[in-house]
């Protein structure tokens, strides 16, 4: 019996069948995985059948919480989506903050199951035990803000909180994403899994209680918690500008990603800055459910052709990727993007590429205004970038293909086109120059959903050393590690700011009664990401695909602090599966899997 | 004797302080069993005042209060502190503190037969006390 945090339960939902179904929570598998990423890692391996198609009706979408949702633990309002990738074929695992994640706790319930494909459009409406599959014929085509008001009135409750895909999942662009409340769900094309499914949106309203073991010393952490966070010298910088604040650094450096990752200077940079950003756009500072520190900038453009634009944001990956990577220097104009992309519900990240990329094909002549439907595609060019976003979102022309992903149309037109594709395993790279943080490369290249920095980032340990590659395999394990417990509780990244793996590790103990070493966490840490490689290797992956794009491996850095440096990829992956405990073609060992705990999945290997 | 003072330019909207009312009360976590609540815009217009978008809603101890005029028991009293407070024994759950309160902010809930309400915590209310932003004081 859990004594606190869980709420024991999850529902599977067929939607081929029309079938809900309750199920309980193996206590075992909680104690194994936690919740969110571990859970759900666990569930890909064990019901997925093997090289499904990501579309088919066979392939499945988990939307997890784990124990420490609907509590005050700090930083902790937040669900992962987990499925087989359409973008890449590999683990994903997208993760939101906001409001939903508590909100289906208090319904009574630690996960969704989603199975089959309905016939025809549908919503899903979880009202405390009241479960139903209902029709959403009349929200097909609506953009995502549009959606969640709409059944908000259609039930007549405000406070009914919506998760839910716009037109790019619809049309299954692979890298569509899940909306909630202008929070983004947003990697690897979880939004465009659910179109496949004819799955609008999951609506949750819960009026139950969340229990924990034990409230006293729950207590006296969250004091001490709240105290570390107003003390944290961090802290102001990321309540007044957000992520936003780690463009100025980044930049510096020589970091953020410029004209499709060709260069280490952005000249214009001024006009992405966090200060010009709070300035023009900002209008207040908002927080996620229960959370302490209020990093959302909720941003409105007062005047010219997009006044009245509402969003939150842009976060700083989307200024690098819709900003300086597409060589656009106006908030305001990558504030417009980021707002079509959320309501279209499309990843901010390989939108930003995908145009990118196809500017820089075009400069090379490689396509002409022949493929790009008459129009001339620059670098800095406001009209092309959001052109594309609406073309991309309704696979219309040029945007039909760049809709595939920069892997696939960079394999469509071959050659020298292949060697400017900004991806890894096939997912488009986050906002981070590799050849200027090569540890961020190693990264990159590993990580179980393809490029994704939030997948363990070694940015802040590499500042004193980006260029080399010594020792950033042995700090990339760790961290990757301990997002895999962030990922798996379901703690923000932002937790750093006032909380420690230990003190992370004393709210879980709190609210559930359980104990762990930090051996033992350890060992979870290394289960979990584990589990995740063995499903990528049973999908086909390996070492081959433990790789970079041919620019950050080949082309030396033309510009800027990291000037002449490349990624030495080959030098830190043989340490990085050293210390997994994986062989030199990246395979976990029998003796790995044994030690893990994952024996059951040896057929793997 | 004091009051819970508001300043929605400040509130972020986070809701802790629903959460540490149940805390504090229930000794669990139920944001819609909370004494107070928090109404939320997140969708502004260019003509929105800022101070509109998250904005507190909690009782006003008012004096004097409709919901303790309303009660047919006499059950509802003024305590040292400035709070009104539902004396449990006197109260028979009839809820008709509840129809005259504009705010929402008294109810009788679920199995329970006696109606809830912020007492403002015997003094020192933890909502204030966790209030990240000072949207809160006391």
């Amino acid at each position: 019996m859990f004594q606190g945090g869980y709420k024991g339960r999850y529902l599977r939902i067929d939607l081929s069948q029309g079938k809900v179904k309750v199920e309980k929570l193996d206590e075992e598998i909680a104690r194994k995985y936690w919740g969110g990423r571990g859970w759900g890692g666990y569930l890909l391996l064990k019901e997925l059948a093997s090289r499904i198609d990501p579309f088919s009706p066979e392939n499945k979408v988990f939307f997890l919480t784990g124990p420490l949702q609907g509590t005050l633990t700090p930083y902790s309002p937040r669900f992962v989506v987990l499925t087989k990738s359409p973008l890449t074929g590999t683990f994903t695992r997208a993760v939101s903050g906001g409001q939903w994640a508590p909100e289906l706790k208090f319904a009574g319930y630690d996960g969704i199951i989603i199975e089959g494909r309905s016939q025809k459009p549908v919503y899903i409406l979880i009202d405390d035990e009241k479960v139903e599959i209902r029709d959403a014929v009349h929200l097909w085509g609506k953009a995502t803000g549009e959606t969640e008001r709409l059944i908000k009135e259609e039930l007549k409750d405000k406070t009914i909180r919506v998760i839910s895909i716009g037109q790019a999942g619809e049309r299954r662009v692979r890298f569509a994403n899940v909306i909630h409340e202008s929070r983004a769900a947003a990697r690897g094309g979880t939004g465009a899994v659910m179109g496949s499914k004819n799955l609008k949106a999951l609506a949750v309203r819960g009026t139950g209680n969340v229990e924990i073991a034990d409230i006293a010393w729950f207590k006296s952490l969250l004091a001490e918690a709240y105290e570390a966070i107003k003390k944290d010298p961090a802290s102001p910088s990321r309540i007044k500008y957000g992520t936003t604040g780690t463009v100025a650094v980044a930049h510096e450096l020589g970091v953020m990603p410029v004209k499709n990752f060709s260069r280490g200077v952005f000249e214009r940079i001024e006009g992405l800055m966090a200060e010009t950003m709070r300035e023009k756009i900002v209008i207040h500072d908002e927080s996620c459910f229960a959370c302490a520190l209020p990093c959302g900038k909720l941003s409105l453009i007062k005047e010219g052709p997009y006044a009245g634009t509402v969003l939150q944001g842009p976060q700083y990956e989307t200024i690098g990727l819709l900003g300086s990577n597409c060589g656009i220097s106006d908030i305001e104009i990558v504030a417009r993007a980021n707002y079509l992309c959320n309501e279209y519900g499309m990843d901010t990240i390989s939108t930003g590429n995908v145009i990118a990329y196809a500017i820089e094909a075009f400069q090379k002549g490689i396509l002409t205004k022949q493929d790009t439907d008459g129009m001339e595609m620059r670098f800095g060019n406001t009209e092309a970038l959001l052109s594309l976003v609406d073309r991309i979102a309704k696979r219309e022309g040029l945007g039909n293909k760049l809709a595939e992903g920069v892997k696939a149309f960079s394999q469509e037109l071959g050659g020298e086109a292949e060697k400017f594709a900004m991806h890894s395993k096939g997912q488009e790279l986050a906002s981070f120059e590799p050849r200027s943080v090569v540890g961020m490369g190693l990264l990159f290249a590993t990580a179980s959903t393809g490029a994704n920095h939030s997948f363990g980032p070694t940015f802040r340990e590499e500042m004193k050393n980006p260029l080399t590659g010594k020792g950033k395999a042995k700090i990339l394990v760790e961290n990757q590690n301990s997002y895999c417990l962030m990922d798996s509780l379901v703690y923000c990244s932002f937790s750093r700011y006032g909380l420690n793996n230990l003190s992370r590790m004393q709210f879980l103990s709190a609210v559930t009664g359980w104990n762990y070493t930090p051996e033992e966490i350890e060992h979870q840490n290394h289960r979990i990401y584990t589990a995740e490689r063995l499903f990528n290797l049973r999908e086909g992956f390996g070492k081959k695909d433990d790789t970079l794009p041919f620019r950050s491996l080949f082309e030396p850095m033309p510009d800027g602090p990291s000037k002449g440096n490349v990624v030495p990829l080959e030098e830190m992956l043989p340490e990085y599966y050293a210390l997994r405990g994986w062989d030199g073609e990246g395979k976990p060992t029998v003796e790995t899997l044994e030690n893990l705990g994952l024996r059951e999945f040896i057929d793997w290997i | 004797m004091g009051n819970l003072n508001v300043d929605s330019e400040k509130c972020c909207g986070c809701r802790i302080c629903e959460m540490a009312c149940s805390m504090v009360h229930l000794g669990l976590f139920n944001p819609r069993k909370a004494f107070l609540r928090i109404e939320m815009d997140r969708l502004p217009k260019v003509e929105t005042k800022t101070s509109e978008i998250d904005v507190p809603i909690v009782c006003l101890q008012c004096d004097p209060a409709p919901c303790a005029k309303a009660c047919p028991e006499g059950a509802i009293g003024k305590a040292a502190t400035g709070a009104w407070i539902v004396d449990r024994e006197k109260c028979t759950g009839c809820g008709l503190c509840v129809d005259v309160c504009s705010l929402g902010m008294i109810s009788v809930k679920g199995q329970e037969e006696f109606a809830r309400k912020c007492d403002l915590c015997e003094g020192k209310p933890l909502c204030v006390v966790y209030c990240p932003t000072g949207a809160l004081t006391f």
